[in-house]
């Protein structure tokens, strides 16, 4: 029995930027499209807008299509193969909402020039809340792959090490195998992963109401608080030597100065509340 | 052709020389190369070989963990944990068979011996001519007249490693078809069970344990004073065997069972009863699992949902009035959902059984043939299934197992999930604008 292929959640930036297409074993055996943060995408489910359908007067009946997300768009192509989808594309609405599972494509016209694009196995006319929820789980599943290759990057373990490592760490088989290629073929992966943290985040604010301000930004202002509150949060400067402060060390130390304990916990809470320190662990307090 | 001949030849000669064939070399050689002449695939050539020269049947050496069941002609070398003696009536006649838990280095299983070879406890035997055969559910290996038994000394070879053997193993590293298993773990479930046998009616006792790591079922087919509810018992020698796709805790009249001296509270078991929503990542590749909470986007919906119709002799989902066994039958009435859900990270087929499609749906079995029959169309309840479920992400709790058509949840509870995209989106952001700076910092 075969089983079925998962259906990998990516943001239309990463796939778009994906140009590692393999395919191994008999011709039986599935395709795979490697990007840059290890996923190892046979089938993938996407949740977007269409923005654009062409009919291709090729020979055939042939569809193209946009669905976007917040980072860019896929691009799809139905024919005779998927006529449910193409007969859906053809008398669809621009915009409108749909959810599409399918395969990932691509198209290679010149040496070192890619373009991924997806076949619909199945497409549904959808809602905004759907969408939402997709970015929301999309975004969730780029970051943990994210943080995953980061680990992968700064290990030196060999393959089979490195796999088991990740899969320690939550990943599933395929993600380990898909991180484990990504980190040997795609290069300079610390500035991309960098750069897509910040295209996720922003296609997060997407999600948020525009009048609203999220505490984000307090975080780096500074100036604000009693006296007190600023000399705690100096201190824990001071004396975390890289794996930060014991609760217990703060209060000695604030006492020799003339801060009650009551007065510690009092800026703690104020400053994690503020979002300038955080509990990495029970009673271990560090900086942001 | 020599290069392919060559070491053919020599794995030939080889495995005839195990069963003290005497062999004319040339007459091999020659027949080889003819077979290979006629363009019969090397295997093929070796086998055909093997079979016309043979005196005895080639053995294959095996380990324990590598039986999968329906092998031949294999060579075993292990030591005995137990034995024991069982009189069972085979075509009328009396007849006494052993049977009993041997180890090797791989692991345990449990065998069946046809014939008195004499065998005690703690012997390290090589047995030949064994074959495997599936019995509950586990592989197990059997010998008997055909069979040769060789005790080997125990000082000229290595003790076989069983000590892990006498260590308690933890729930949720059981896994189907072992033997000879030592698990501590509390009761919160028992119920006595009277079951049909071939001789005649039985009590046994089934039940649910429980330790930090995972809870599993467990049928005893003996009746035993500790296995009440809310004990914590110490189980050494019972096996684990699938019972219907979710392994299971068989303890028999040779499994011994103690009360646990460390004693499992009702807080240690605490986060098993209450399971969270796992990743399916971390369930597909198991054979099954029972009571698990899994969560994810409904991404298909798969035919012959919705109102469908049941052969009343044997419940098979029907169609037109025509059951593939019983013929043509008068159908019952029967709502279910069956569908795919991906989280990303897994992908399982789930079931949705008739109360709880009405609860999800919300329309009654009464409803939907109503509608079903205004509609002219019984797919019209599928579509209001995709209209109302496609792209939601539910929550299910129930048992997984993998089976012909691949794996599958049978949802006991089944819930859609409404999630304050806001919140989330927020937690998220910090995390990451967190994750940016931490990595500046290094």
């Amino acid at each position: 029995m075969i089983e079925r292929e998962v259906a990998w959640r990516v943001f239309a930036y990463e796939f778009n930027s994906s140009n590692y297409f393999f395919h191994e074993g008999d011709e039986r055996s599935p395709n795979y499209l490697v990007t840059p943060t290890g996923a190892m995408i046979n089938r993938l489910y996407i949740v977007g807008v269409f923005t654009e359908v062409d009919n291709l007067q090729s020979e055939e009946e042939m569809f193209k299509a946009r669905i976007s997300d917040p980072t860019g768009a896929f691009t799809i192509y139905a024919g005779q193969y998927q006529p449910e989808a193409a007969i859906l594309l053809s008398g669809l609405d621009i915009p409108s909402f749909a959810s599409v599972t399918g395969k990932a494509r691509t198209y290679e016209p010149e040496k070192g020039k890619i373009y991924t694009s997806v076949r619909p196995e199945e497409l549904y006319i959808t809602n905004s809340n759907i969408r939402d929820k997709w970015i929301l789980d999309t975004a969730h599943l780029s970051f943990e792959r994210i943080q995953l290759v980061r680990r992968a990057l700064h290990s030196t373990m060999n393959d089979e090490d490195l796999k088991a490592m990740l899969i320690q760490y939550g990943a599933s088989v395929e993600l380990a195998d898909g991180i484990t290629r990504a980190i040997k073929y795609y290069s300079d992966l610390d500035k991309y992963l960098d750069e897509l943290i910040t295209v996720i985040i922003n296609a997060l604010k997407t999600l948020l109401p525009e009048d609203f301000h999220p505490d984000i930004e307090k975080k780096t202002s500074k100036n604000e608080g009693s006296d007190t509150d600023r000399i705690i949060y100096e201190l824990m400067k001071q004396l975390d030597k890289g794996k930060g402060v014991q609760l217990a060390q703060l209060v000695d130390e604030s006492g020799h100065i003339g801060i009650t304990e009551e007065q510690v916990h009092e800026s703690v809470k104020n400053l994690m509340s503020e979002g300038k320190c955080y509990e990495p662990r029970i009673d271990i307090l560090r900086r942001v | 052709m020599e290069e392919i001949i060559a070491p053919l030849l020599d794995e030939i000669i080889r495995a005839l020389d195990t069963t003290k064939t005497a062999i004319d070399h040339d007459t091999i050689r020659k027949e080889l190369v003819t077979l290979l002449e006629y363009k019969v695939p090397p295997d093929e050539a070796k086998r055909s070989l093997l079979k016309k020269y043979a005196t005895n049947d080639i053995q294959e050496k095996k380990s324990l963990a590598d039986i999968q069941g329906g092998e031949r002609n294999i060579e075993i070398t292990a030591r005995i944990l137990n034995i024991n003696l069982k009189v069972v009536g085979i075509k009328g006649e009396e007849h006494t068979i052993f049977i009993g838990t041997m180890a090797d280095e791989t692991g345990a299983r449990s065998f069946t011996s046809w014939e008195d070879f004499g065998i005690n406890e703690g012997d390290i035997l090589k047995i030949t001519n064994c074959y495997v055969r599936i019995w509950q559910g586990m592989p197990q290996i059997n010998f008997g007249p055909r069979s040769t038994v060789d005790r080997l000394d125990p000082k000229t070879i290595d003790p076989l490693p069983i000590k892990k053997l006498n260590i308690p193993i933890p729930l949720v590293e059981l896994e189907t078809g072992t033997s000879f298993i030592h698990t501590i773990f509390r009761i919160i479930e028992v119920e006595q069970q009277k079951i049909n046998t071939k001789n005649g009616p039985k009590t046994i006792i089934k039940g649910i344990g429980a330790d930090s790591s995972a809870k599993l079922p467990f049928t005893s087919w003996i009746l035993d004073p500790e296995l009440v509810i809310d004990n914590t018992v110490e189980i050494k020698n019972a096996h684990v065997r699938s019972w219907q796709g979710i392994p299971t805790i068989n303890i028999d009249e040779f499994t011994t069972i103690h009360r646990s001296k460390t004693v499992l509270s009702a807080y240690d078991i605490s986060e098993v009863l209450d399971p969270v929503p796992v990743r399916l990542n971390c369930i597909v590749n198991k054979d099954g699992a029972f009571d698990v909470i899994v969560e994810g986007s409904i991404i298909s919906i798969r035919p012959w949902s919705g109102l469908i119709k049941r052969c009343p002799k044997c419940n098979r989902v029907i169609r037109k009035n025509t059951c593939r066994i019983h013929g043509h039958v008068k159908g019952i009435d029967d709502l279910r959902i069956k569908s795919i859900l991906d989280d990303g990270t897994g992908v399982l087929t789930i079931i949705l059984d008739s109360n709880l499609t009405q609860k999800i749906i919300d329309i009654s079995i009464e409803k939907a043939v109503t509608m079903a029959s205004t509609n002219m169309n019984s797919s019209f309840l599928e579509e209001e299934i995709k209209r109302k479920l496609l792209g939601r992400t539910m929550q299910l709790r129930g048992n997984m197992t993998r089976g012909e058509y691949g794996i599958t949840l049978v949802a006991t509870d089944a819930q859609l999930i409404e999630i304050d995209t806001i919140t989330k989106a927020c937690t998220l952001i910090q995390e990451m604008q967190h994750s940016i700076r931490e990595e500046e910092s290094l």
